[in-house]
C-alpha cells in the first residue's frame, strides 16, 4: 500500500488494527458486513446507533461504520440526535463515500448534504480527513482522548499522500496550511484538498499565490486561521465534496461574515441531487475540479478586498 | 395458462434475461445475479397477470408496479423496454452520466410507477398508492416486489403492524426469496397476511397462486416467490456478486444462456 492509490479510509483501517486489540479500549461496529449478497441487508443502522449508545452509557468509545454509508446518516437521525448528541456520548460515525459503486446507482445513495446535518447537531464534532496519514491520526485521536460525538467522512477515492508518514501536528478543532500566498485563501477538506494544491500550482503560473488551508476539522473549526489568511489575501474559495449549503462553505461563510467579510466563492454541488455516473463524470460535471477552484479563484481575486 | 403461452413467456425470459447480462455488460456494472434472479417473476407479471398500457402511460387503471430491490431494476427496465415502453437502445446506456435508466428506479423511466424510496419503504409506498388509488375510485392493483430481508426492516414492519387499516386492500406484495422464504412467511403471518408460495421460475406454479389469491380480497396477501440464487449457475467458482462482468464473460453468460 503506497504511493497514489491510497486514501482516507486506509488511514482510518490503519489506527483502527492498533486499537482493535486493547479488551478497554474503544468499540469498532459495522452495521452489516459487506458480503455484495444483498446491499444493506440485515443492516439495521438504527438499532445499531442506539447499541453504539448504550455502548458508550457504559463508558465505551464507540465507532460506528456502516455498509449502507453515508445513507446511514439520514436513515438513523433521530436516533443519532437523541441517543447520541443529547447524552453527548463517545459515539464515532464514520461514513466512507465510496466511489464507484454508489456513484454508479445515483441520487438514491449519494449523499451530499451529510456535513450540514452533522453540523448542526450541537456537540457534534464534524471531520473530514484529506489523506492516509491525517485520517490516521484523526483516528487515533477519537479513539484515545476524544470526549463527546463525531462524524467523521472517509474516501475510498486515491488521493495520494498529502503529509508525511510521521506528521502527527492534526489536531481536533485545527487547520494546516499547505502553502502560503498573499493572492487568494483556498479552504479544502477531503478529497477537494488534492484538488486545491493542484489550483495552487495553476494559479502561481498566472502570478497570484494561494493560501491553501486543508480544514479536515469542519467543526470545531480553526476561525483563527482562516481569519488571519483572509487578512493576507482578501479574498476566499472554499472546495469541498458536499452540498454548497450547510457545508465547508457555510462554515467558512459564517465566520467570515462575522469577522473579516471577504469576497468568497463556492466549488461544491448546488442544490440538486446526484445521478448515475462514474466517479471522473460526476466530478467533471458538477465541477468538482481544481480547474473549477482556479476559475473561481481568479473571480474572488479580481473583486478582493484591499 | 397452456402450455404454449408457457413457452412463449420463456422465450420472451430468454430474451430479457439476455438483455440484462448485457446490460451489465455495457455498464461494466457488477450485481447481475440479483436481476436475474426476478427476470421470471417479472415477465410473469408484465405479461400475463398485470393490467399493463405500454401506449397508455397516463391510464389511471394500469396496475402498478414498485420496486423495493432496487439492485434489481436492470431486469425491471429490460422488462419496459421489450414491452413497450420505451426504445431498447435506452438500456445500453444504463447507469451512464446523463442517462434516462438511473442506477436505482427513478421516475424519470416511463413505466416506472414509483421511485426507490428507501431500503424497506417500498411497501408503505405502495400503500400510499393504493390509497390514493381508491381515493380516485380506480380499480387498479399495486403490485410490491420486495427481497426477503427487507421484511425485516423497522419501515416494512411498522407498514405491516398498520396494514389492516391502511390502504392494504389493493396492494400484492410479491417476496423473492432464495433461502426457502420461511422467516418472511412466518413475520408476514403473525401480522394477519396471507401467505402463498410460488416457484419463482415456473409460470404456471406463479400463474396458479396469482389466481388463486384474487379469490380472497379481504385480507392483505403475500406471494413469496422462491427463485434460485443465480449466480453460479453462469459464474462457476465465482461467489463474488459484485464483480462487473467482462467481455469475455459477458459472451460466456451470454452462451449458458441460448
Amino acid at each position: 500500500m503506497s504511493g497514489n492509490s491510497v486514501n482516507s479510509f486506509d488511514g482510518y483501517l490503519a489506527a483502527m488494527s492498533t486499537f482493535g486489540d486493547d479488551p478497554s479500549g474503544a468499540v469498532f461496529l459495522n452495521c452489516g458486513a459487506r458480503s455484495g449478497r444483498s446491499r444493506g441487508s440485515a443492516v439495521s443502522e438504527r438499532c445499531m446507533i442506539l447499541k453504539a449508545a448504550g455502548l458508550a452509557l457504559g463508558g465505551r468509545r464507540v465507532f460506528l461504520a456502516s455498509v449502507s454509508d453515508p445513507m446511514f446518516i439520514a436513515r438513523g437521525y433521530e436516533q443519532i440526535r437523541a441517543a447520541v448528541c443529547v447524552p453527548n456520548l463517545k459515539v464515532v460515525l464514520l461514513s466512507v463515500h465510496d466511489g464507484a459503486e454508489l456513484d454508479h446507482y445515483g441520487a438514491a445513495w449519494q449523499m451530499s448534504e451529510d456535513f450540514a446535518l452533522m453540523r448542526i447537531l450541537p456537540g457534534m464534532t464534524v471531520l473530514a480527513p484529506s489523506d492516509r496519514r491525517s485520517a490516521y491520526v484523526l483516528t487515533c485521536l477519537l479513539a484515545s482522548s476524544w470526549e463527546g460525538p463525531a462524524y467523521m467522512r472517509l474516501s475510498h477515492s486515491a488521493t495520494g499522500d498529502i503529509y508525511e508518514g510521521e506528521d502527527s501536528d492534526f489536531g481536533i478543532g485545527g487547520a494546516r496550511l499547505l502553502s502560503e500566498g498573499d493572492g487568494v485563501t483556498i479552504c479544502a477538506c477531503g478529497v477537494m484538498v488534492k484538488e486545491a494544491l493542484a489550483a495552487g500550482e495553476m494559479l502561481a503560473a498566472q502570478g497570484i499565490s494561494a493560501d491553501i488551508i486543508d480544514c479536515y476539522s469542519i467543526k470545531p473549526f480553526a476561525v483563527q486561521t482562516l481569519l488571519a489568511s483572509v487578512r493576507r489575501t482578501g479574498c476566499c474559495v472554499v472546495a469541498e465534496k458536499h452540498s454548497n449549503s450547510g457545508g465547508l462553505f457555510g462554515t467558512v461563510s459564517e465566520c467570515l461574515s462575522c469577522g473579516y467579510p471577504v469576497p468568497t466563492m463556492s466549488v461544491s454541488v448546488d442544490d440538486r441531487f446526484g445521478q448515475s455516473g462514474t466517479e471522473e463524470e460526476l466530478r467533471e460535471y458538477y465541477g468538482l475540479t481544481h480547474r473549477e477552484i482556479v476559475h473561481n479563484a481568479l473571480q474572488v481575486w479580481a473583486i478582493r478586498r484591499r | 395458462m397452456n402450455e404454449m403461452r408457457r413457452d412463449e413467456l420463456g422465450k420472451e425470459a430468454l430474451e430479457v434475461r439476455k438483455d440484462v447480462v448485457r446490460m451489465f455488460g455495457v455498464a461494466g456494472a457488477g450485481g447481475f445475479p440479483r436481476a436475474l434472479g426476478i427476470v421470471d417473476v417479472l415477465v410473469y407479471l408484465y405479461w400475463e397477470y398485470m393490467r399493463v398500457f405500454p401506449g397508455e402511460r397516463g391510464r389511471p387503471d394500469r396496475d402498478r408496479f414498485v420496486l423495493g430491490k432496487g439492485t434489481a431494476v436492470p431486469a425491471l427496465y429490460a422488462c419496459l423496454a421489450r414491452r413497450g415502453f420505451f426504445g431498447r437502445d435506452e438500456l445500453w446506456n444504463y447507469s451512464r452520466l446523463g442517462a434516462m435508466l438511473q442506477g436505482y428506479p427513478d421516475m424519470r423511466t416511463p413505466g416506472v410507477d414509483a421511485p426507490w424510496g428507501s431500503y424497506g419503504g417500498a411497501l408503505a409506498l405502495a400503500f400510499g398508492i393504493s390509497m390514493f388509488l381508491r381515493m380516485e375510485g380506480a380499480a387498479a392493483r399495486v403490485f410490491c416486489l420486495m427481497d426477503e430481508e427487507e421484511i425485516f426492516r423497522g419501515e416494512t414492519l411498522e407498514s405491516l403492524s398498520i396494514s389492516s387499516s391502511n390502504g392494504s386492500e389493493s396492494v400484492i406484495l410479491i417476496v423473492d426469496s432464495d433461502s426457502g422464504g420461511k422467516r418472511a412467511a412466518r413475520c408476514l403471518e403473525g401480522f394477519g397476511w396471507r401467505v402463498s408460495f410460488a416457484d419463482g421460475h415456473d409460470f404456471f406454479s406463479m400463474d396458479a397462486v396469482f389466481r388463486d389469491s384474487d379469490c380472497a380480497p379481504e385480507t392483505p396477501g403475500a406471494v413469496i416467490t422462491l427463485t434460485a440464487s443465480e449466480n453460479l449457475k453462469y459464474m462457476p467458482g465465482s461467489p463474488e456478486y459484485d464483480v462487473p462482468l467482462s467481455r469475455d464473460e459477458v459472451e460466456s453468460v451470454l452462451s449458458i444462456l441460448k
